[in-house]
């Protein structure tokens, strides 16, 4: 047995404060001296098409335009997948959907990417935070929550919601494709046969007394309640007001310094603009240019698409009004001279070709060309990039502004003004396969690839044969004229590279 | 009369509970497999599982609540209106009511509908199903008929319920871990 003398002991004590403040500089913590705050905003379907800020011909988003006289301005940005779930899984793992393979409708990425995302890759040094209003988004979310911090449920600051898988969210995104995908989804008869009917019953009694102030509104109806900004299939009622003021107070608790990932569901469909906004543009005499329908689309005529396209700029005008509202607060808090803020889109909205909205699988620029605004702590000035970007280069840029090591197999570049250089011969695609499998070898698959100005589509097993289009985006941005031409030399280089890639990319996932 | 009187027996009770775990589960489930592909499409078998699990364990809270609501219905009634023939008028009306529901609930959607137009269906679900209850204990052979389909039909519980159970564990060690 070891004998302590009391001299022994006194010497011991004597270092028991040294060791402490040792083991504490030795301890895990969050530097935040050095590392900057990133917060990523996605707006769900806002196509760059229909924003004042990239010239759209009606005043859409005067405060983007504020924001963007003190950022990096992308101007020719495209989502990697054309809907929530693809879009999202390539921005937040870097990756081209045939990659991450989160193809479906409510996917995920594959369990060999989901550790290679955003939060996993900034580690635990970085307060790490996730919001997906939008539940598409809540699932990939859900699948990262282990590198999440502070995961808020989709539900979160809304007036009225009533979710399944919120009351499970530890067990995200199981609970959620359980209850509020399957179970008590809205749209459908409900699947479960007693609690189904009470729980539209109870949410039906609770949209009665929905504050509808400054929303349209009708004495006489009962449906009152669809004017309120909503998700369509999940029972999220919400004001934009109360989900930027939530954002706020959720930015000032968090720990600096801090990644924060908000995905906001408006001014997805369907469209609900205040009161104030609904008639904005209405008589303003702007005509969008006619463009023949196209056969996949879904045929609807031009009066129903203009009506839309009249409530989906009154709509984005709202949200950049609110939006106009939170920056003003982000500023008088001092947030913007510490945080790199990244403004964009998962995928953008169609108001043309016969269609309405983005559950089409065509590749043209409406649907896919979205925003990107990235403000450096402090930035004063505008820079523009007119280089054609991709979704998936945001991780890497994200990853070099955070001090990070941009991994090899992330399939995007730094973007320009962040260490990247404007390169437009780089080919950079679109992908949307939404009706194969994602184990499997896509064969009803539609893609877009964007090279030295030029576009090429790619139409796979929609009908009895596959065809391609081609676009020169520069001399024919509204895409009019296809150019594809077997003994045209553009066409055929841009056939073969984009063939190589979906050839190597596009067979049975490994692993 | 004590309440105990009015309590059907436990041999009484597996039969009308088997009837109500084949609409409840059987609704679910149906709906579950024109599911099952999309699901196939993109989630692990693992997760098909555990997703089933939630079904199965919520299907069974809810078959227990019409469960209640029938036992409810014969400690209210003169025992000779409904203990006496428990099986076979507690079968009838559970699945009278349980099947308006569906009819219900596959014409409508929005929480509007169930708001507004369930309480006016209710009192015509509620007579039809009175009716059928009635009749069901009245007429001998409907009484015997649906006796006998009750009574084989709690062979389903011999799936259901272990089914249940293992699910209810599932889920609560997820939420837990």
């Amino acid at each position: 047995m070891i004998r302590m003398s009391r001299r022994d002991f006194l010497k011991l004590a004597a270092l028991t404060p040294a060791a402490l403040a040792f083991s504490q500089t030795m301890a895990p913590s969050r530097l935040g001296a050095d590392s900057p705050n990133i917060i990523v905003l996605v707006f769900d379907a806002m196509s760059a098409d229909n924003l004042s800020l990239y010239g759209y011909p009606r005043k859409t988003t005067p405060n983007f335009e504020r924001l963007a006289q003190r950022s990096n301005v992308y101007h020719s940005h495209y989502s990697a997948g054309s809907f929530t779930t693809s879009g999202t899984a390539s921005l937040l793992t870097g990756l081209y959907p045939w990659t991450h393979r989160a193809i479906d409708e409510g996917g995920q990425v594959a369990p060999a990417f989901a550790e290679k995302n955003i939060f996993s890759l900034f580690g635990k040094s970085y307060d790490r935070a996730g919001f997906g209003q939008n539940v598409w988004a809540e699932l990939l979310l859900g699948e990262f929550r282990s590198n999440l911090d502070v995961h808020l449920p989709p539900s979160a600051f809304s007036i009225r919601e009533q979710l399944g898988g919120a009351l499970f969210q530890k067990d995200s995104p199981v609970s959620y494709y359980a209850y509020d995908d399957f179970l008590y989804r809205l749209g459908d008869s409900p699947n479960s046969l007693i609690f189904g009917l009470l729980d539209r019953f109870i949410f039906g009694y609770r949209l009665r007394s929905i504050p509808m102030d400054g929303y349209p509104s009708n004495s006489r109806s009962v449906e009152n309640y669809l004017n309120i900004p909503h998700s369509d299939n999940y029972k999220i009622y919400y004001k934009l007001e109360d989900i930027f003021r939530g954002l706020l107070a959720q930015i000032q608790q968090l720990e600096q310094p801090f990644l924060a990932y908000f995905h906001l569901w408006s001014p997805h469909a369907p469209y609900t603009p205040r009161q104030e906004f609904i008639e904005l543009f209405k008589d303003d005499g702007f005509e969008p240019p006619k463009k023949p329908k196209h056969p996949l689309g879904d045929q609807l005529s031009v009066a129903p698409i203009q009506y839309a396209r009249l409530l989906y700029d009154a709509y984005v005008a709202n949200v950049d009004s609110e939006f106009g509202q939170f920056l003003n607060q982000l500023d008088a808090i001092g947030m913007l001279d510490k945080t790199y803020f990244v403004l964009t889109s998962d995928h953008g909205e169609m108001f043309e070709r016969g269609i309405i909205g983005h559950e089409n699988p065509l590749m043209f620029d409406p649907g896919l060309h979205v925003p990107l605004l990235i403000s450096a702590p402090g930035q004063k000035s505008r820079s523009d990039v007119y280089s054609q970007t991709n979704s998936v280069d945001i991780l890497p840029t994200l990853l070099r502004i955070a001090g990070r090591e941009v991994p090899a197999w992330t399939e995007g570049q730094l973007l320009p003004g962040f260490g990247g250089v404007e390169d437009n011969s780089r080919a950079t695609f679109t992908v949307d396969a939404k009706l194969c499998s994602s184990f499997g070898k896509l064969s009803i698959a539609s893609m877009a690839m964007r090279k030295n100005g030029y576009k090429l589509s790619y139409y796979l097993g929609y009908g009895k044969t596959d065809w391609f289009e081609l676009y020169d985006l520069q001399n024919d941005p509204e895409e009019l004229t296809d150019l594809f031409n077997e003994n045209d030399s553009t066409s055929n280089i841009m056939k073969d590279e984009l063939l190589t890639a979906f050839n190597k990319n596009s067979g049975p996932l490994q692993g | 009369m004590s309440i105990k009187n009015k309590l059907p027996s436990l041999a009484q009770v597996y039969p009308v509970y088997a009837i109500i775990v084949i609409l409840t589960y059987g609704w679910t489930i149906y709906w579950a497999l024109w599911k099952l592909p999309s699901w196939l499409d993109f989630l692990p078998l693992g997760e098909i599982g555990v997703i089933f699990c939630y079904l199965v364990a919520t299907n069974f809270f809810e078959s227990l609540l019409a469960l209640f609501g029938v036992i409810i219905v014969s400690l209210v009634l003169p025992r000779k209106w409904f203990r006496e023939v428990f099986v076979s008028r507690g079968s009838v009306l559970a699945a009278s009511i349980l099947i308006s529901i569906m009819i219900f609930e596959y014409h409508f959607d929005k929480p509007s509908d169930y708001f507004y137009k369930f309480p006016s269906y209710l009192p015509l679900i509620l007579l039809i199903a009175g009716v059928l209850t009635f009749l069901a204990g009245w007429i001998r052979m409907i009484r015997k008929a649906v006796e006998v389909f009750a009574e084989n039909a709690v062979i389903f519980l011999f799936i259901s319920l272990p089914l249940s159970l293992l699910s209810l564990i599932v889920v609560i060690v997820r939420n837990i871990i």
